[in-house]
């Protein structure tokens, strides 16, 4: 998945505004004396941002930063397009497994004030009554860089967590020793083993609305 | 939903961590403040779970539901209210109160979680639809005080020789056998015989349950003459006196090999780059040439020269034996300056 990394960097700065806003201050100045006091007080805070915002197709191959959404709707899945198991061998062209034409990327932000944090993620599987899409097809996948952009490289001390299946319990997205950043991760339904699926949607699965929650927790180290 | 009416989780808490210290029996109270950094209203739910540190070290925690962790203080926390809604740019309080139970010892943790379910959206009829909810922490530490203990030891230390050029890998073992938390930070030094200070680092922090162990590894990237050395380390508990170890380091090679370029010919020769790592004396040793099959094929004298302490000189070696081109070798070095020897075997090919 190709991303416009202006549009992606645009999007971090804007998140980092939010979060990051000028500090609350006391300064305390007593009146006596020839010398003036000065102090000054940063508190201890936690500010936690999670945006999500759909990927939309480019028209290149790619993808663009789209609108921001309230929920990941993958909306219906389809086996879109084929592939030929055994290359030149006799076996014809099967169609894939069952895939979302969709993608969402969620920006997060984060400011501990200096102090180690980390980004997890719980997700149960994405169910229908007694149906269950195969957790392995469910991925979440981390960026590397500002705002998930790879030309901006992260902060020194912010670990990125690896990809995999997004339905799982106190999954490390993030974790830092200090430095706050703008960070991002893409979610999607997958039956590419490269963009990290290690299971296929059968194209029998039942049909069904398939539901899950995906809960982000920011917390000091 | 148009992007217009999108709802995001934008929030701040002002205690990321309560800590208190109470004697059994003793009871505390304060509050939380939650401020609604978006635009529209915040619904928040406020909860209560477990958390520990994982074994490693890393700070990796486990959530559980509360009560179910052996340190847990989530039964000693009561808290109001277990709802709110924040309106836009606006600030929430969470009031608590934390009782001590009369037979408690040690430290007990909780996390007091402040969570906001954004766009419930009905899903499809037929399709796959992720909800999401943003929370945030906040950690509570619970002293007994008079009755923690932190203790731990240091249960593995180990360092590795340099390579030519390579940094110095270090690496700790804390194991944590108090009763509470312990966060331990480390230093290391780097000394000779004589106790002098050759260089110094830092470990990552550490973070560790009772009964738990972490390890933290560092680099140390500079030189260090040949010798019989020491690491020394330094761990800080947080309470009562550091932790401290020692590790031997013997830095043998006295003499780095930083590039071998052969030439192919009759006899065959040799330019190598070499850097004095800090001894003191002459330079002299042997090149071997072996073949891909293990065979020698001879050897040819290097120096003697002066290669002066922490200096880099480019010596020809003459007089190997007959070398073909694109040819690929073992050089085998024997090197010595003035008492300081070391040998080493590196790949190396003719052009």
């Amino acid at each position: 998945m190709s991303r416009h990394g202006v549009a992606r960097y645009a999007m971090a700065v804007a998140l980092a505004s939010w979060v990051f806003p000028a500090p609350a201050m006391a300064v305390d100045i007593p009146s006596a004396g020839g010398t003036v006091q000065v102090s000054a007080t940063v508190p201890a805070n936690l500010a936690f941002n999670a945006t999500i915002f759909e990927l939309v197709p480019n028209g290149t191959g790619g993808t663009d930063i789209g609108p921001q959404v309230s929920a990941m709707n993958f909306g219906n899945l389809a086996s879109n397009g084929t592939f030929d198991p055994d290359g030149p061998g006799p076996q014809p062209p099967q169609p894939r497994a069952l895939n979302s034409l969709k993608a969402f990327q969620v920006f997060f932000s984060l400011n501990a004030q200096g102090r180690p944090y980390q980004i997890k993620q719980t997700a149960a599987s994405l169910r229908s009554g007694t149906n269950t899409i195969p957790n392995g097809a469910f991925i979440v996948t981390p960026l590397a860089g500002i705002g998930g952009d790879p030309s901006k490289p992260l902060p020194s001390g912010v670990s990125v967590g690896t990809r995999g299946t997004a339905a799982a319990s106190n999954k490390v997205l993030f974790s830092s020793t200090g430095p706050g950043a703008s960070l991002a991760a893409t979610y999607g339904i997958t039956d590419n083993p490269a963009q990290g699926a290690t299971q296929p949607i059968p194209l029998d699965q039942p049909a069904g609305t398939y539901t899950t929650t995906v809960t982000f927790t920011a917390t000091v180290t | 939903m148009p992007a217009r009416d999108a709802q995001a989780f934008n929030a701040r808490i002002n205690r990321p961590v309560v800590q208190e210290a109470l004697a059994p029996g003793q009871a505390a109270d304060g509050s939380i403040q939650v401020e609604n950094q978006g635009d529209q209203p915040l619904p928040v739910d406020i909860y209560l779970q477990d958390w520990e540190y994982l074994d490693g070290g890393t700070g990796e925690k486990l959530f559980s539901p509360p009560g179910s962790s052996p340190w847990s203080a989530s039964p000693w926390i009561s808290y109001h209210p277990s709802r709110l809604t924040i309106p836009p740019r606006g600030i929430g309080t969470v009031e608590y109160t934390i009782r001590v139970p009369e037979e408690a010892r040690g430290g007990h943790y909780s996390v007091l979680f402040f969570e906001s379910a954004l766009g419930q959206l009905p899903p499809d009829e037929q399709g796959v639809t992720v909800q999401y909810t943003g929370r945030l922490g906040s950690l509570i530490e619970i002293d007994v005080a008079g009755t923690v203990q932190r203790t731990g030891d240091i249960s593995a230390l180990s360092v590795t020789e340099p390579s030519a050029g390579g940094p110095l890998h270090l690496s700790y073992t804390f194991r944590n056998t108090g009763n509470a938390v312990i966060r331990p930070k480390a230093f290391f030094n780097i000394v000779d015989a004589a106790g002098a200070y050759l260089g110094r680092g830092e470990f990552p922090q550490l973070y560790t349950f009772p009964g738990r162990s972490g390890t933290a590894t560092a680099q140390w990237t500079g030189s260090l003459a040949p010798g019989d050395l020491s690491v020394l380390l330094t761990v800080d508990i947080g309470e009562g006196e550091p932790l401290v170890a020692e590790q031997p380091l013997r830095v043998s090679r006295a003499v780095i090999i930083e590039a071998v370029e052969l030439a192919a010919g009759a006899p065959g020769r040799a330019t190598l780059t070499l850097r004095n790592a800090g001894a003191s004396g002459e330079l002299r040793g042997t090149l071997s040439l072996i073949s891909e099959s293990g065979e020698v094929l001879g050897s040819a004298p290097i120096g003697p020269a002066a290669l002066p302490a922490k200096e880099r000189q480019n010596l020809p070696v003459t007089g190997l034996p007959p070398l073909a081109a694109g040819a690929a070798y073992r050089c085998h070095f024997k090197l010595a300056v003035g008492e300081a020897a070391s040998e080493q075997v590196l790949p190396c090919r003719t052009p």
